[in-house]
């Protein structure tokens, strides 16, 4: 038989042990069951991910149903699937979870009903620069009017709200309004956009940098691509808008792309020997309040018959500037599937009753034990 | 020989409600014996709560929580031969997908007596396949997918052992065993469940059906 007990530690900066609590845990629940199936039968199965969307696993060559040890924060957990099939998870998104949530567990549960998110901060006030490409390696430029739009791309390492996107450009006649707009898929629809005057850019072709302020502020999501798009839909081959670029861009986010049919297909603006990316910078804020996810860390079991337990742990930093009240713990495990694809699915649920306070500045250690009796 | 197994056996679903016999917290597997005639009737039945776990499962568990793939283990899982085994994760591993004719992995059937104990790396005696005296034929493993009810989630694995050895066959111990690749690329097995039950005699032409009801219940 395996039972496993859950035990809650409240620590002060020093590590000083404020509170424990300690109970057996109680919900391993279905999702449990179906990782397990795929180790045991080696059969496609299909999961209710932590989202809520129904997920095929497998294990097919090197699939890790059932991965728990985990890096801290957003850090990449990247792992295979099939030959040289990489999966990437951030870290936080598997292990131990903690949440607000104080429904009781049912076998049926996917995800704690209210997951604290992992950060590490309190809540920003002023935007700070995430992405950005500031060098020119070969000076190059691209020039942008009626259906001819351009596109270039960033993937997002800092999961954070977009306030700003910062352009160098000039015009060239008067290319009337420039429309510069957020894209998750280049062709897709925009999910922001701007407008500026394309009439008062400069004319100096050195370009000046201009600031792109959105009126909404989407949410950019860690290790997701974004595209900037831009056109200027009244303009044409004499009055335009050119935009300042490295012509041997050396970004490892992406690289530019041209469209002659406003967006409606694009084609990559590279060849043997260049590629081209935009001179540009985003800027956003972190509003999210979380705790700050350490490791997930799986130590080796321990035997004293009749006994056999091992320890799966996890800190939780309070830096939210708040407190936090813990009223449920889970875990999340990682499934995949061969064609390159991985998800989280919880496999158990603990409600813990009453709550706990973390203060700001405090430490939550939570650790499961699951151990064997004969 | 009067009882052949069949290469895929129908899943034998004994109870349509999910029967519980663990208490909320528990993870561990219901053991269902049912002992069939020639004709398929039922002739007896047995359901328990199985007990034992032995050592190799929570290493086994362990790895799979925190290795990654392709990756080496520390050698700390005994093998079904008794060697410890530095594992290595692929397809392989934790699976108990045991074809027909197959007796090194799945569930297993033994004659040993013995209590389980926490060390227990193998069945005391196992119960060979094959027609000789004193064999079961065994089936291909099959599983019952993973359910849920209110309170209680389960998958189920199954194998039909079947007596054609011209007299009785007594079982007396039944295990889960699983598979793995270790380094350097060999297959090994490893015990994660051993239980021992009170004698059930198969007689020769009547098939024996086990199933592990691996549950939990909130």
């Amino acid at each position: 038989m395996l039972t496993a007990r859950l035990v809650l530690e409240r620590l002060n900066k020093e590590e000083r042990m404020l509170e424990r609590r300690e109970q057996v845990s109680r919900s391993f629940v279905k999702q449990l069951f179906g990782l397990l199936y795929v180790a045991h039968s080696n059969a496609v199965y299909g999961m209710t991910d932590i989202n809520g969307n129904t997920r095929n696993v497998d294990k097919s060559y090197q699939g890790v149903p059932l991965l728990i040890a985990a890096p801290p924060g957003d850090t990449d957990l990247a792992s295979y699937t099939r030959y040289d099939n990489i999966v990437h998870i951030a870290g936080n998104q598997v292990g131990i979870q903690v949440g607000t949530g104080t429904s009781a567990a049912t076998p049926a549960d996917y995800a704690l009903a209210s997951r604290i998110p992992h950060s590490s901060h309190i809540p920003e006030t002023v935007n700070s620069r995430g992405e950005f490409y500031l060098d020119q390696v070969t000076p190059g430029e691209y020039e942008f009017y009626g259906a001819t739009w351009y596109c270039t791309p960033f993937k997002c390492l800092w999961p954070h709200e977009l306030w700003r996107v910062r352009l160098k450009m000039y015009r060239e006649g008067l290319p009337g309004t420039v429309t510069i707009g957020i894209r998750t898929s280049r062709s897709g629809a925009d999910i922001v956009t701007a407008t500026l005057d394309g009439d008062a850019l400069t004319t100096d072709p050195a370009g000046q940098w201009v600031d792109i302020d959105f009126a909404s502020h989407p949410q950019l999501n860690f290790l997701t691509e974004y595209n900037i798009v831009m056109r200027a839909p009244g303009g044409n081959s004499t009055n335009s808008v050119h935009v300042i670029c490295d012509a041997d861009e050396v970004y490892a986010g992406g690289t530019n792309y041209y469209s002659s049919n406003s967006g409606g297909s694009w084609s990559i603006h590279a060849g043997s020997g260049y590629s081209y990316l935009c001179l540009f910078e985003e800027w956003g804020r972190d509003v999210s309040k979380g705790i700050e996810y350490g490791g997930c860390e799986v130590l080796m079991p321990t035997f004293a018959a009749p006994n056999g337990e091992f320890t799966i742990r996890r800190f939780f930093t309070n830096v939210s500037g708040g407190n936090w009240t813990i009223n449920e713990v889970g875990i999340y495990a990682l499934g995949t599937r061969y064609s390159d694809e991985c998800w989280s699915f919880c496999i158990a649920r603990d409600v813990v009753s009453p709550g706990i306070t973390v203060l700001n500045g405090e430490l939550l250690r939570v650790t499961y034990v699951p151990q064997i009796t004969v | 020989m009067d009882a052949q197994v069949k290469a895929r056996p129908k899943l034998q679903v004994i109870n349509d409600e999910i029967l519980q016999l663990l208490v909320p917290g528990e993870v561990g597997a219901v053991l269902e014996l049912a002992l069939k005639d020639k004709d398929g009737k039922v002739t007896q039945r047995r359901i328990m709560k199985s007990k034992s776990f032995v050592r190799q499962f929570l290493p086994m568990l362990w790895l799979k929580c925190q290795l990654l793939d392709g990756q080496n283990a520390p050698s700390i899982l005994y093998s079904t031969d008794g060697d410890p085994s530095s594992m290595r994760n692929s397809t392989l591993f934790m699976a108990c997908n045991a074809p027909i004719n197959n007796d090194d992995y799945g569930i297993l059937a033994g004659s040993g007596s013995t209590s389980p104990t926490l060390a227990d790396y193998a069945l005391e005696t196992l119960i060979e396949h094959g027609t000789g005296s004193g064999q079961l034929q065994y089936s291909a493993v099959t599983f019952g997918a993973p359910s849920s009810d209110a309170t209680t989630s389960q998958f189920t694995i199954t194998r039909d052992f079947a007596n054609g050895s011209g007299a009785d066959v007594v079982v007396r111990e039944i295990g889960l065993a699983v598979r793995a690749y270790t380094a350097p690329y060999v297959d090994t097995y490893h015990l994660l469940i051993r239980d021992v039950v009170s004698a059930i005699t198969v007689p020769n032409g009547q098939t024996l059906t086990i199933n592990y009801r691996i549950q939990t219940v909130v």
